[in-house]
C-alpha cells in the first residue's frame, strides 16, 4: 500500500528550519560569527528551527531558547573524514586518534561525481549513528557523494540506522537519495545552508509540519512530514484515488509554471509536468515516487517518498 | 549577419561584479547593514567590482573604493512603481525622491533618467520586472521607455519573459543578474561575469557591449559562433561533475530548443532574430547569456 507522509499534516503551519549551522567563536567552534547574531539573522529571515551543530562539539541550547523564542535543537556535527548531523539529543561521540581525519595527507581517489578523500571509518560512523539514536536522537548524513568531503556511497551502504540524508547542501545529490531508496531503506531527505558565513544563510531549508518545539519537530521529521525548499512552498500532496496530486507555489505566494518531475525508484523519471500543479497515476510498481519541482528562476522543492509500504524493508 | 557578443572575450580573466546592493544606515538610506561590513562581504567572496545602488539616493563610493580595494561604481536605483540601477552616473534624476509612491505619468520620468545616465556615460538596467507580479512592468510600459541598456534577467524572480519581449521587438539589451541586497540572505545570489580589465572604463565598456553573462553558480566556459553553430560550454565551478539543463530562446520567448548535457549546440536555421541560453544544473543554479542576434533586426538603441 502507498503511504503519503504528508497526509493529514497540511493543515499545520510548517516551521522553516535548519539544521547545519556553525556559529560561535570560541575555543573548538568553527564558526566566524557569535552564536546570538546567526539565531538573531534566521529569526528575521523566518526560520522557526534551528540547530548549532559545530564539529564535534555540543551546543547548549537553553540560554537561546529562552532569549530568541525559537525551537533550538540541541546537536553537533560529527566530524572526521565522514560527517553527520547528531540532532535532538545530547549523545556525543568520541573521535578515537586513529580515526582523526587529517585532510592532504590521508589521499584522494576518484568518486562517481569527482576526487574523494580515500580514508574511511564505517565503524565510529555507525557508533555516532546508534549512539545517537539510543539516546533519542534523529542523525543526518551529510552533504553525501558531494565532493571531496561527500561520504562515500561504499560507506553509506555499510552503514544503518540514520534518518536522513542531505539532499540539498550546494549541490543536489538524488542519485544518491534514490540509491538508497531503491535498496528498500526509507530514509527521509533533508535541506541544509552548512552556514559558516553570511553567503550561506537562507539557501535551502526545511519545511517542517510539526509543534514548534525541539520534541514536535523530531516527531515530525521521523513521520517524514517535511520537505526540502530553496524557495517554493508545498500547497498540496494528496494520495487520492491511486493518484498523487500536488501543487507547490512561489515562496512570495508567486503562482506560475513550474517543472514537477516524478521521480521513482532508482532514479527513473515517471513523468514531467510544466504547469501550475501535477498529478502522477500510480501503477503499483513503482517502489515510491517523489518530487522534485523546480521553477523558471531555478528556486526547488522536493519532497519526501510517496512510498509503497511493502517495499521498504528498513523504516 | 549573426553576431556573437563573446567573440574574443574568453582569453580574458572574468571579473565577478554586482550593481545592486543597498547598503548603509543612515537617514534615506534603506539598507540593514553598514556600507563597510557589507563590502568587506562581496570582497571576501571575491567580487572585484559593486554599486552601492539606494534608493533614489547617490553614495559617494570614493572612500569605500579606496579602503576595500573593490571597484565601486557611482550610481542608484530610481525608485518610484518602476524600478531602474542608474549604474554610473551621480546625478539624481528622480522627481520627489523622498517618496517612492507611483506616479501618474510614470514613463516621461523614467525616459529623463534613462537619458540623465546615458548623457552621463552610464548603464541604465531596468529592474525585477516580474516583482511583485508578472509583468508588473507591463508590456506597454516596456516598449514606451527607450534608449535602456539592460533588464534584470535574474533578481529573485526571472525576468526572461519582459527581457525577450524588448528583444524581439528589435531593440538589444543586455541580461544582468543582481542580488538587490538588503539582508545577509540576499549575498551573492545571483551576480555577473564580465569580460573585462580590473577597471571601471573597461568594464563599463564590456557591459555595453555584452561582454558578460548573468550566473546564480554555474560558470560559462565558452560561447562559440562558428558559421551557423552555437556551442556553449558550462561548469560547476566546485568541480563537481555535472549534467546541465540548455534551453535555447529565440524570438518571443520562443524554446527552440531543450537538451540535457555537459555541452550543447544549436544551428541556426535563419530568421531567428535572436538566441539567448538559459542553463541550469539540479540545484537550481544557473546562468543566462546574452543573445547572440542577427544585427539587421536588432540594434543598441541611440
Amino acid at each position: 500500500m502507498f503511504i503519503n507522509p504528508y497526509a493529514g499534516r497540511l493543515d499545520i503551519k510548517p516551521v522553516k528550519s535548519n539544521f547545519h549551522i556553525h556559529a560561535g567563536t570560541g575555543p573548538g567552534t568553527c564558526g566566524a560569527y557569535e552564536i546570538e547574531p546567526v539565531i538573531e539573522a534566521y529569526r528575521d529571515c523566518g526560520y522557526g528551527a534551528l540547530c548549532i551543530s559545530n564539529h564535534n562539539l555540543l551546543t547548549d541550547p537553553a540560554p537561546y531558547r529562552e532569549k530568541y523564542g525559537i525551537a533550538l535543537l540541541q546537536g553537533y556535527e560529527y566530524t572526521t573524514r565522514e560527517h553527520l548531523l547528531c540532532l535532538g539529543s545530547p549523545a556525543f561521540t568520541p573521535i578515537p586518534q586513529d580515526v582523526i581525519f587529517r585532510p592532504g595527507r590521508d589521499g584522494l581517489e576518484e568518486g562517481p561525481f569527482g576526487p574523494v578523500h580515500r580514508k574511511r571509518n564505517v565503524e565510529n560512523l555507525q557508533k555516532a549513528i546508534d549512539d545517537c539514536k539510543s539516546a533519542g536522537g534523529y542523525s543526518i548524513i551529510c552533504h553525501p557523494d558531494c565532493h571531496v568531503w561527500g561520504v562515500s556511497r561504499d560507506v553509506i551502504d555499510a552503514v544503518g540506522g540514520y534518518d536522513a540524508i542531505e539532499i540539498l547542501n550546494g549541490l543536489n545529490t538524488s542519485d544518491t537519495y534514490d540509491h538508497i531508496l531503491s535498496k528498500g531503506l526509507l530514509k527521509w531527505c533533508t535541506g541544509s545552508d552548512d552556514f559558516h558565513r553570511w553567503w550561506h544563510l537562507g539557501v535551502c531549508w526545511n519545511m517542517i509540519y510539526g509543534e514548534p518545539t525541539e520534541a514536535g519537530i523530531l516527531e515530525a521529521m521521523r513521520s517524514g512530514a517535511m520537505y526540502v525548499s530553496k524557495g517554493l512552498s508545498l500547497q498540496r500532496l494528496e494520495l487520492s484515488d491511486g493518484r498523487i496530486h500536488v501543487k507547490v507555489m512561489g515562496g512570495d505566494g508567486f503562482e506560475g509554471d513550474m517543472e514537477y518531475k516524478f521521480i521513482g525508484k532508482d532514479g527513473r523519471v515517471l513523468k514531467v509536468t510544466n504547469d501550475t500543479e501535477a498529478s502522477y497515476r500510480i501503477k503499483g510498481n513503482e517502489a515510491y515516487v517523489r518530487l522534485d519541482v523546480t521553477s523558471p528562476e531555478g528556486w526547488k522543492l522536493i519532497t519526501q517518498p510517496v512510498y509503497d509500504d511493502a517495499f521498504f524493508t528498513e523504516k | 549577419m549573426f553576431v556573437n557578443p563573446y567573440k574574443d572575450c574568453f582569453e580574458k580573466k572574468p571579473l565577478k561584479c554586482t550593481f545592486h546592493t543597498h547598503a548603509g544606515t543612515g537617514p534615506g538610506t534603506c539598507g540593514a547593514y553598514g556600507i563597510d561590513d557589507v563590502l568587506a562581504l562581496y570582497k571576501e567572496l571575491g567580487f572585484d567590482s559593486l554599486c552601492i545602488s539606494n534608493h533614489n539616493l547617490y553614495t559617494d563610493p570614493a572612500e569605500y573604493e579606496k579602503k576595500h580595494g573593490i571597484l565601486l561604481f557611482p550610481g542608484y536605483e530610481y525608485t518610484k512603481w518602476e524600478h531602474m540601477v542608474c549604474l554610473g552616473t551621480d546625478k539624481v534624476l528622480v522627481p520627489h525622491p523622498e517618496t517612492m509612491a507611483p506616479l501618474e505619468d510614470p514613463v516621461t520620468p523614467y525616459q529623463a533618467a534613462i537619458d540623465g545616465c546615458n548623457a552621463d556615460g552610464g548603464f541604465p538596467i531596468l529592474c525585477h520586472p516580474n516583482w511583485p507580479v508578472e509583468w508588473a512592468l507591463s508590456k506597454g510600459f516596456l516598449s514606451s521607455v527607450h534608449r535602456m541598456r539592460a533588464i534584470e534577467a535574474h533578481n529573485g524572480s526571472c525576468g526572461s519573459n519582459a527581457w525577450d519581449h524588448v528583444l524581439s521587438g528589435g531593440r538589444l539589451i543586455w541580461g544582468v543578474g543582481s542580488d538587490d541586497f538588503h539582508r545577509w540572505w540576499n549575498l551573492a545570489r545571483s551576480w555577473n561575469v564580465v569580460y573585462a580589465d580590473r577597471d571601471k572604463p573597461s568594464i563599463m565598456a564590456a557591459l555595453k557591449a555584452g561582454a558578460f553573462y548573468a550566473s546564480t553558480g554555474l560558470a560559462l566556459q565558452g560561447l562559440t559562433l562558428d558559421s551557423d553553430k552555437i556551442s556553449v560550454e558550462v561548469i560547476n565551478p566546485n568541480d563537481y561533475r555535472d549534467e546541465f539543463n540548455f534551453k535555447f530562446f529565440g524570438a518571443d520567448g520562443r524554446l527552440l530548443k531543450e537538451v540535457n548535457e555537459e555541452t550543447a549546440t544549436y544551428r541556426l536555421k535563419g530568421g531567428e532574430k535572436y538566441v539567448r541560453v538559459e542553463v541550469m544544473n539540479n540545484a537550481g543554479r544557473k546562468l543566462y547569456t546574452q543573445p547572440v542576434y542577427d544585427d539587421e533586426y536588432l540594434s543598441i538603441e541611440e
